[in-house]
This record gives structure tokens, C-alpha cells and sequence, in this order.
């Protein structure tokens, strides 16, 4: 035993982490200021832009009237799409989830899905949109449908790659101890697959507000969201009102790969890509 | 219970493609009596890592019967006697190194064996600081401890470790031949330990096998008749040293054999 020592006194000579600092570190000007001074020369640029040609941008005024007159319209419209982009979101990632895990077990059923996924995937939904809209009518049914298809295949890929990509010795050490095809999935190939899921959830958050949009513009006129908003609004000259729902499009996003990020924080902490950062 | 591991006339045979194939191992015959230290030792190519594999129920013989404790190696799996070291620690990453060694009592869990404090093993292992650590946080050393007491968690009645020392430093790969001897000790295993190393397979054996490649087959048995326990003193005195220049006279000739049937 005592051979083992020199391991643990470099152990103790590395300074240990500082954590408790880091917590208000996004407070520091380097950290913000950066992205401040970009968003104030940008919106200089805008106004500038706005003062010669009013048809092209509308001013930042204008954009900030609208959304506080009829804050109430936006806020409806902004759930109805946000509302969508979740639904459609949730049940693509599961669909994909479990389909994933089929795909992965089972090389018959890879072979019969992938290819049939690839093909829905090349397929163009802006096109597919509007066939859905005359199936299912002006409801939430096709918006669902578009925005889940437009999740579903980011994380069928990433996570079939994912669940088969567990190193062969770890495979090995619980194949000598018998565990189960479920128990292998469960204890080590879901969780070691996370990573992969994650990268593809941090695009295909903000890609589900893409979807939930381009389903509400193939059925434009006829029902609420932000979609709605913008084609309703662009077909009476109103540039301003369209900019703000487009700007509360942009912050919806946002808000969705944030609360991606933060869950990817707290479920991979072990990860390498991690390592360090904290 | 028995963990005696039997082979008798084992042949492996890969297919290479363009209708050529390897002989990996031929017509191999070996017998590791329960609770001795068994190393093989021989030159890249010879078969040693497929003959182990095939123990440890991974690869199927395409001739020849291999049995553990009497059993084959798949009902050996599945009664859980038997432990794997590979070469890598195999750890996962996200779990702690306590959570990582208990891990082998979830699965398969219809076979309820008794098994080690892993806190108390951990401890003796010199991880006992470390084990709520994740593996990325720890030194390669201490995984491979760590991968260790995994295998001897559930007191498999055979061990079996595939170079599990080979990426490590001289010095950190003394340590942990000595603590393994500790934990064999303990615990009592049949450990069949695969290995480049001469001085390694000399320090931990009661009896060394030699393969040679090209058909990969057993050139050489040596028994080791040094005492026990073997601290660190041993490797100095000139019985270990003859007993080293024995194996590596022995190896030399299977090299010789090797390139002779290359050329």
C-alpha cells in the first residue's frame, strides 16, 4: 500500500478547484461587454438603415410601440407558437428516442427505417407543410406534425450513433458478468449516449420554433401564432409589426437553447467536454 | 467452489478475406489448477489475448472444448464467476468510482453471489479518498486500481486480466503488481494474466505459459518457485534474476521460431 503514495501526494501538491468565484463570474464587464457593444452598433446601423429607406426597416421605435400597444396580441399569439414548437418538439425527440433504441438493438429494423427516415428527411417540409394543412385541417394537428418531423431526425441520427458507440472493453467487462441486453442499454449504453443526444437537442430546441412557423405560414389567415402574425401583417404593409413578432420569434429561441444548455449542464457534468469548464 | 479452467485442444482460426486465414490459435492445450496465478506471456500475433477472450466466453473456439469450474464459459458468465480486467480500466464516466465498482452487483442480479464491502476494498486498494470521484478526475493508475477491484467486487472465482498494466509507467505498474498480490491473497482467484512484461509475469506467477505465433500455440510452461509474499525486495535478488533470463531465453526462441517462418 504504501507504494501507492507518490499518486496521492501529487494529488495533494495540485492547487484544489476554485468554484464558490464562478458563480457571479458573468457579472465581470469581459463578459458582457462585448455582446453590449455589438448590440448597440447594430442597432445604430439599424436606425441609420431606417432613416433612408423606411420600406426596407422599419425604426426600432416603431417595432417597440407595437409590441407595448398590443403586448396582450403578441403574448397570445407568442404561447400559441411556443405551445407548438414544445408539443412538436417533445414528441419527435421521444419518437426518435425510442426508434433510436429499436434501430440500434436490432440491425433487421435498422435496415428497414434508416433508409425510410433519410428519404423524410431529404424531403423539403416547407413542401410538406401545406399537404399536411390540407389533411389535417387549420388546427394544431399539422403544426405538430411539421415541427416533430423537423426534430425527429437530428436525434434518431445522433442517438443510434450514440447507443452503439459504448468503447468494446466496457462491452466486454459486463458481457463476463452476463448482464442482460436491458441492462446494458439501461446502465450503460442510454448513458452513454447522452452526449450524443445533446447536440442533438441544442438544434433541434431552436429548430422547433423553425417548424411551428413554417406550419402557421401554409395555413396562414385562419388560426393564431406568431406566423399567423407575421403573414397577416406583411399583407397589410405593416413592417413594424412584423419585425416584433420576428424578434419574438428570435428571444423564443433563445429562451429554448438556454433551457437546453442548462439541462446539459446539469446531466453532463461528467462529460470531457465539461472537464475544465467548470 | 471450483474455478479450475480447463482447455483442451482449442483451435481459433480468423478469416482474413481474400481467402486467406490466420491460425490464431492452434491446438491448444492448457490446464490452470484452482486458486494458482497463471501469466502468458509471448510475442504480438501469438494468440494469447484470443486464448483469453475464449476463456472468458467473448470469442467461441471453432474447435476444442474449454470449461470453467466445470462449466462451460457462458454458464460461467452467467453464474457470475468470473471477472475481466481489460487492458483499458473501462470505467464509465459518468459515475463515481464507488458507484463504478458496485455497479457488477445490479446486473444479472438473479445471481446473488455474495459479494465484497466495496467501500472497505476500496479503502484497501488506496482509493478510498478517491472514490467519490468521477474517473476523468483521478490518474490512470488509480483507474486501472480501480478496474481491479471491480473484478474482484463480486469474488469471481477466476480472474481474468488482458495486459491490464501495459499503459502505465514502470514505477506505477510495481504498485499495482504489489497490490494486486495483496488483493489475490485476499481474496484467492485462478488468475489467468496476460502480459508482455517479463519481470511482471516472473514477480506475480506460480507458473508461466509461453506462446509462440504463426500458428499461435503454448511453447513453454515454467513453474516459479520463489516464495511468497513477493515485496519488492525479491526483484533484486538473483533468483528472481535467474528466473527472469530463463523466460527470456525461452521467449527468444519463440521469436526466433516466429521470424524464421515469416521469412
Amino acid at each position: 500500500m504504501t507504494l501507492a503514495e507518490p499518486e496521492v501526494i501529487a494529488e495533494l501538491a495540485s492547487p484544489p478547484r476554485v468554484r464558490g468565484k464562478r458563480t457571479f463570474a458573468f457579472l465581470h464587464p469581459a463578459k458582457w461587454m462585448p455582446l453590449v457593444l455589438m448590440l448597440a452598433v447594430l442597432g445604430a446601423l439599424w436606425q441609420w438603415g431606417a432613416d433612408r429607406m423606411p420600406y426596407l426597416l422599419p425604426p426600432l421605435g416603431d417595432i417597440g410601440q407595437t409590441l407595448t400597444e398590443d403586448a396582450g396580441y403578441y403574448l397570445e399569439n407568442a404561447l400559441v407558437t411556443l405551445r407548438e414548437a414544445v408539443g412538436g418538439l417533445a414528441i419527435g425527440t421521444a419518437v426518435a428516442f425510442v426508434l433510436a433504441v429499436v434501430v440500434s438493438e436490432f440491425t433487421l429494423a435498422r435496415r428497414a427505417i434508416m433508409p425510410v427516415a433519410v428519404i423524410l428527411n431529404v424531403t423539403p417540409l416547407v413542401a410538406i407543410a401545406p399537404a399536411l394543412v390540407v389533411a389535417f385541417g387549420f388546427g394544431a394537428a399539422p403544426k405538430l406534425i411539421v415541427t416533430g418531423l423537423i426534430c425527429f431526425f437530428p436525434v434518431l441520427i445522433n442517438m443510434s450513433t450514440g447507443l452503439r458507440a459504448v468503447p468494446v472493453p466496457v462491452l466486454q467487462v459486463y458481457q463476463t458478468m452476463h448482464a442482460s441486453r436491458l441492462e446494458t442499454l439501461w446502465y450503460i449504453r442510454v448513458p452513454s449516449s447522452l452526449p450524443y443526444l445533446f447536440a442533438a437537442l441544442r438544434i433541434v430546441f431552436p429548430l422547433s420554433v423553425v417548424g411551428a412557423v413554417v406550419a402557421e405560414l401554409s395555413a396562414a389567415g385562419s388560426a393564431k401564432g406568431l406566423g399567423t402574425a407575421i403573414s397577416l401583417a406583411s399583407s397589410m404593409n405593416r413592417l413594424a409589426a412584423v419585425y416584433a413578432s420576428i424578434a419574438i420569434l428570435a428571444v423564443l429561441g433563445s429562451l429554448l437553447l438556454l433551457i437546453v444548455t442548462l439541462l446539459e449542464r446539469r446531466l453532463l457534468h461528467w462529460h470531457e467536454t465539461r472537464q475544465g469548464i467548470k | 467452489m471450483s474455478g479450475e479452467i480447463r482447455v483442451n485442444g482449442v483451435r481459433r482460426v480468423y478469416d482474413i478475406g481474400a481467402g486467406g486465414s490466420l491460425t490464431a490459435l492452434d491446438d491448444v492445450d492448457l490446464t490452470v489448477e484452482t486458486g494458482t496465478f497463471v501469466s502468458v506471456i509471448g510475442p504480438s500475433g501469438c494468440g494469447k489475448s484470443t486464448l483469453l477472450r475464449a476463456v472468458a466466453g467473448l470469442e467461441t473456439p471453432d474447435a476444442g472444448r474449454i470449461t470453467v469450474g466445470g462449466l462451460t464459459p457462458e454458464r460461467a458468465a452467467a453464474d457470475k464467476m468470473l471477472g475481466l480486467v481489460p487492458q483499458t480500466p473501462a470505467l464509465l464516466p459518468w459515475l463515481s468510482v464507488l458507484k463504478n465498482v458496485s455497479l457488477p452487483k445490479k446486473v444479472n442480479r438473479r445471481k446473488g453471489r455474495k459479494t465484497a464491502d466495496m467501500v472497505e476494498l476500496l479503502s484497501k486498494a488506496g482509493l478510498g479518498d478517491v472514490m467519490h470521484k468521477l474517473p476523468a478526475q483521478i490518474s490512470g493508475g488509480m483507474q486501472q486500481r480501480a478496474a481491479i477491484v471491480r473484478a474482484f467486487g463480486l469474488h469471481p472465482d477466476v480472474l481474468l486480466m488482458d495486459e491490464p498494466f501495459s499503459a502505465l509507467d514502470e514505477f506505477t505498474r510495481e504498485a499495482l503488481q504489489e497490490q494486486l498480490l495483496d488483493l489475490w491473497d485476499e481474496l484467492k482467484a485462478t488468475v489467468l494474466f496476460i502480459t508482455h512484461s517479463v519481470s511482471e509475469a516472473v514477480r506475480l506467477s506460480d507458473r508461466i505459459v509461453v506462446m509462440a505465433p504463426r500458428p499461435g500455440r503454448i511453447t513453454d510452461v515454467i513453474d516459479i518457485d520463489l516464495r511468497r509474499p513477493r515485496g519488492q525486495a525479491l526483484l533484486k535478488t538473483p533468483e528472481f534474476h535467474a528466473y527472469e533470463d530463463l523466460v527470456r531465453d525461452r521467449l527468444r526462441g519463440a521469436f526466433h521460431y516466429a521470424n524464421a517462418i515469416a521469412s
